[in-house]
């Protein structure tokens, strides 16, 4: 497994954590509010989350605006190159 | 020389009964979202049983007792009684009886003869403010050896036809704080701040319960969350307690990572580790209490420290620092090297 797919599953991991649902019921443009119910102190999980996980820092509007795992993940991946370059 | 204040030993007192999120008062309580219990973190709290006589203030009697012992003090050794309680009518057998509140009934009831016993309030970091000022009592020479005392009766003002009422617990924890060697331990810094603007997210109010016909005899003084609150305080509390650890750590000339072990008050797990991830602290320097506790006002930090010297994870000579923040809103945070602190 890359570690580009490494990433993408621990977040997934993290969704389905969250939204205590199984995996598979996540996938890469699954609307997550919608689909999922993820409501706004869910997310804040999700984004406590996100943080230990990665060691990185997502502001809060960041996270509003991720509403699917593909979303997520090109923001932690964004993150994690930036915090690497830095 | 300034005497030096160290915390010598710390005691606490539960209710007998332990209430988990599936029992009553809770499983009645209507419209509990859907992850309500997970994103607090909260699977059970101890709750007053006032027909089996106990009150806050027969707990913190006897978590007092406790602490004394542990201190080989006598009760007329004691200078000096810090004592709060947020639930200001109730704590005792009188459920009507408010004011004053019961640090001179403490002297009274432990036999502190020489002690001068005041009340202090600042909901949930009250502890905090109380240490500071047993500190403050003991470097200027007015005080060898101090009683702080916090006990908590919340579920006396909870609402328990409101989703409000769900996240707290009771219990009592007492410390004793005396002048000692700096080996002992020491309050290295501290810093404090208040925030006024967002005071009217949690109050205590006189009030009918929120679900039901009012009944006269339910017309009582609840603790009030605004319907917004737990959005409305995502915005401020996670940068607030932070904010004054940084404070309390520049002035100690330390940094997080200097720190052996964080003491959070427990609001709510996401808080908490919002806290931690602001401080890049990892689990194993903080502890989550409120999943058997709930959240107990200003009993949750000694409560917590008390649990961390129990399970090892704070020893004698340890950097700590003890953090939190009170509805109104306050936020404190302290910085110690302990000693050996007495717990069992």
């Amino acid at each position: 497994m890359s570690n580009a797919d490494a990433v993408y599953q621990e977040i997934v991991a993290i969704l389905a954590d969250v939204a205590e649902c199984e995996v598979e019921d996540i996938k890469p443009d699954t609307n997550l509010p919608e689909e999922l119910g993820l409501n706004s102190l869910m997310g804040l999980e999700v984004l406590v989350s996100l943080e230990r996980k990665f060691k990185i820092k997502i502001s809060e509007s960041e996270l509003a605006r991720m509403t699917t795992a593909q979303d997520i993940y090109a923001t932690v991946q964004k993150v994690l190159a930036t915090e690497v370059a830095a | 020389m300034l005497p030096n204040a160290a915390i010598r030993s710390l005691a606490i007192q539960m209710p007998s009964r332990h209430v988990r999120n599936d029992e009553e008062p809770y499983a009645s309580i209507p419209d509990i979202p859907h992850n309500w219990w997970r994103f607090w973190g909260i699977k059970a709290r101890y709750l007053i049983d006032r027909e089996q006589g106990e009150t806050a203030e027969t707990l913190a009697v006897q978590a007092a007792e406790k602490a004394l012992a542990q201190a080989r003090l006598r009760p007329q050794d004691i200078d000096l009684i810090l004592c709060n309680s947020t639930c200001f009518a109730g704590w005792s057998t009188e459920r009507s009886k408010a004011l004053p509140r019961f640090a001179q009934q403490l002297k009274i009831r432990l036999g502190c003869v020489g002690a001068l016993a005041i009340d202090v309030e600042q909901e949930c970091i009250t502890f905090l403010i109380s240490l500071q000022m047993a500190t403050h009592y003991i470097a200027s020479g007015q005080a060898r050896h101090v009683l702080v005392c916090a006990s908590e009766y919340i579920s006396g003002v909870l609402d328990f036809s409101d989703l409000s009422s769900t996240t707290f617990g009771d219990g009592a924890a007492v410390a004793v704080v005396s002048a000692d060697s700096a080996s002992a331990g020491k309050l290295l810094a501290s810093s404090y701040a208040s925030n006024a603007d967002f005071y009217d997210l949690a109050t205590v109010k006189w009030r009918y319960p929120v679900n039901g016909p009012p009944q006269p005899e339910q017309f009582w003084s609840y603790f009030t969350l605004d319907r917004n609150a737990p959005a409305e305080m995502q915005k401020f509390v996670p940068e607030g307690v932070p904010a004054v650890v940084r404070k309390a750590l520049a002035k100690a000339e330390l940094t997080p990572d200097d720190i052996d072990f964080y003491v959070f008050h427990q609001p709510s797990k996401i808080l908490v580790s919002l806290w931690a991830n602001n401080l890049g602290v990892d689990e194993d320097r903080f502890l989550l209490t409120l999943g058997e506790y709930g959240c107990m006002v200003s009993v949750s930090m000694p409560v917590t420290l008390y649990e961390a010297l129990r399970q090892g994870l704070i020893k004698p000579g340890n950097r700590v620092v003890i953090a939190g923040a009170a509805t109104g809103w306050g936020f404190g945070a302290q910085v110690w090297e302990v000693g050996p602190i007495q717990w069992n």
